[in-house]
């Protein structure tokens, strides 16, 4: 992808699936493979989540790479540490590539342990590849500084209480544009609370304040209202509240990610067509749309 | 049962009685066996709407296809406020793409303005007025 004279963020989705990945004729649309959705402005390359679809972009790094013969430099930040969200770090190219400068962020709860964590899924018993086997110059950290700077990028976070084990979301901003990544978080435990209280308030207003007017918001929402009340607890949202929280943000686009293991294309057809004419002549008017593998969207 | 015996089956043998009647009887056919005589066939094209007063179909090949008001275009669109060049149709790894050439007005694929996506059947990009759906088969055939 050409970063183009403009100074646009791209942002590319390369898996979208919650869960699980899930190859198969009723998932080709909008794609079968588990988080990593990649953000490039100018020479900056940012990458959310290590999910079975940072595979496609690793291969498409070291495609642009070997046409230009230019060291890469990427940043990826973990939401956290969930089979499915960094399960394609194995399969990663440019990790293994000596001149590679990759820097992995994560939550400062896991402290040195979000290594151990990736190394450990690359254990023998596990993956026939050892992490010593990157020859890139790796960096493993957690995500200390309150924002961090990546080129014309500032990236900063706050962490997200509602998932088992916790997860941060991202927020990138450049030249006023603003790009929230916030994903596996079960926002109807704030939001939707039976008894509130002043600590489930200052969450609800720290998460709106994040992702206020926001130009693209890449949001977890996995379940149907129905489903919801099944999978409650399990930290991941509802689709009908998600959809209400970034209309009170003023978000301008919503691309639900995430998307349940069950849910094929025609489900989340049938969700867009039900859901997005509504919002897109509401006031204010949102673009809502089930995220697609495969798609890069200028920002 | 070996590669060498089963090779000798072919499409002929699925009408013989001996074959089809008694089911204890039937040779097993390999997936080579039967995958030999299939051909796969995968064919794309776009109906463009908006710019003839009645649809226009235009099948795509292998090949990239610039669209855009500019006529040395493969699919020209002689809109105003379709650019110059506006959109690139490749095809990459078995797949379609449309990307969008930094053109003034931009291009969408189902109502999100996109830089670049692949296309799945049905989809419809959209470029200013004009509205163009992809439409992509892909079948197996006997030959």
């Amino acid at each position: 992808m050409s970063s183009g004279q403009s100074a646009k963020m791209y942002v590319t989705f390369w898996g979208t699936r919650g869960s699980i990945s899930t190859p198969g004729r009723n998932t080709e649309k909008y794609g079968g493979n588990t988080p990593c959705v990649s953000v490039q402005h100018r020479d900056a390359h940012i990458i959310f989540d290590a999910g079975t679809g940072i595979r496609n972009l690793g291969i498409e790094l070291i495609e642009t790479a070997a046409a230009n013969s230019d060291p890469m430099s990427l940043h990826l930040f973990l939401s956290h540490t969930h089979w499915d969200h960094i399960q394609g770090l194995p399969f990663f190219q440019p990790a293994y590539y000596n001149g590679t400068k990759l820097i992995i962020y994560g939550s400062p709860k896991k402290e040195r342990f979000l290594e151990a964590v990736l190394r450990g899924q690359m254990d023998n018993e596990y993956f026939p590849v050892e992490m010593s086997a990157f020859a890139a110059d790796l960096s493993i950290r957690e995500v200390s500084e309150e924002t961090i700077r990546i080129g014309d990028l500032t990236v900063d976070w706050q962490e997200q209480n509602f998932h088992p084990g916790g997860s941060v979301r991202y927020r990138v901003t450049v030249d006023g544009k603003k790009v929230v990544y916030a994903t596996d978080v079960e926002l109807n435990s704030i939001f939707d609370a039976k008894v509130e209280n002043d600590e489930l308030l200052a969450m609800g207003e720290e998460y709106l304040e994040f992702i206020d007017t926001a130009d693209l918001l890449i949001a977890d929402g996995q379940y149907t209202d129905e489903e919801y009340q099944k999978y409650r607890g399990w930290g991941h949202t509802s689709i009908p509240l998600l959809l209400e929280i970034a209309q009170r943000a003023k978000v301008k686009q919503l691309a639900i990610f995430h998307h349940d293991p069950q849910h094929s294309d025609k489900n989340l057809d049938e969700f867009w067509r039900e859901q997005s004419p509504h919002f897109l002549s509401g006031d204010p008017q949102i673009n809502i749309f089930w995220s697609r593998e495969g798609v890069t969207l200028p920002i | 049962m070996n590669e060498a015996e089963t090779s000798r089956l072919s499409p002929d043998d699925y009408g013989r009685g001996d074959s089809t009647t008694n089911l204890q009887n039937t040779n097993p056919l390999s997936r080579r066996a039967v995958m030999k005589h299939i051909v796969f066939h995968h064919s794309a094209y776009l109906e463009i709407n908006g710019v003839q007063p009645k649809p226009v179909g235009i099948e795509l090949h292998e090949k990239s296809a610039v669209l855009g008001r500019s006529p040395d275009c493969e699919i020209p669109l002689p809109v105003t406020e379709v650019s110059r060049h506006h959109a690139r149709i490749s095809y990459q790894n078995e797949e379609y793409h449309v990307e969008d050439l930094d053109s003034t007005n931009g291009t969408m694929v189902n109502g999100v303005s996109i830089k670049k996506c692949v296309l799945r059947n049905n989809d419809q990009i959209q470029i200013g007025e004009i509205t163009i759906i992809f439409v992509e088969e892909r079948t197996r055939q006997s030959k």
